[in-house]
């Protein structure tokens, strides 16, 4: 029996999440700008503690990685984790790794809402600056 | 009752309390752990007081998801649902399901 591409696999959704923060927008024009995503050293292998985090990408990345409120919460809330900012036809897409059902608004923390809208902030600046 | 106070397992006490049928004269209620991941994801948001409600927005919940300059990222997902937060930068929070 050939196998169909479009057929779904039969075990349905898996229950791992990942969550999106969303600016509207033609974010393919803007792709060069703001294309990237965090790289960090961690130090430890059990108990981990992240000792730096940067931004590798576009433009925007040398923005973030001036902001020093950004890379505070970073250095907190980035322990086995990743950011990364994807633009895509309509959208420019915020989001981190995906995360298992039980886990999903652990890492959601008030610092974490903070940094993402920060990094939303400067999304929408660089989308303004360059129209 | 001193299982209720511990919390289940650990876990975070999502729990709810929903109707009041009266029993033999005494008001009793139906206790549930809440398993639909759209709630309790919007009830973390209001939790931190965010002013968040559940929307639909098309646009954002067709995709597509991902641009995939970044390789990791999974073929095939789900759209969950969207939510709203106002006073935020970012227009809307997307959950998505693995496969």
């Amino acid at each position: 029996m050939a196998d169909n591409p479009t057929t779904l696999h039969t075990y349905g959704a898996l229950p791992f999440y990942q969550i999106h923060f969303v600016v509207k927008g033609n974010g393919k024009v803007f792709e060069e700008l703001l294309v990237a995503r965090t790289r960090k050293r961690v130090r430890g292998v059990i108990s981990k503690s992240v000792e730096d985090v940067w931004w590798e990408g576009g433009k925007i990345a040398e923005r973030l990685n001036n902001d020093t409120r950004l890379k505070q919460l970073l250095l907190t809330i980035l322990k086995d984790d990743d950011i990364f900012i994807d633009p895509v036809e309509n959208a420019v897409r915020i989001y981190s790794r995906f995360k298992i059902e039980s886990e999903v608004t652990r890492h959601l923390s008030r610092e974490a809402i903070e940094a993402y809208n920060i990094i939303a902030g400067h999304v929408r600046s660089i989308m303004k600056e360059f129209e | 009752m001193k299982d209720k106070e511990r919390g289940r397992h650990g876990m975070a006490d999502t729990s709810h309390k929903h109707g009041d049928g009266s029993e033999g004269g005494e008001k009793a209620s139906e206790e549930y752990l809440e398993s639909d991941v759209r709630v309790i994801l919007l009830t973390h948001l209001r939790g931190l007081g965010l002013d968040a409600y559940i929307s639909s927005d098309r646009e954002v919940e067709e995709g597509p998801y991902y641009s995939y300059y970044f390789t990791s990222m999974p073929r095939i997902v789900t759209n969950v649902c969207c939510i709203k937060v106002s006073g935020m930068n970012f227009d809307c929070i997307n959950l998505l399901t693995r496969g």
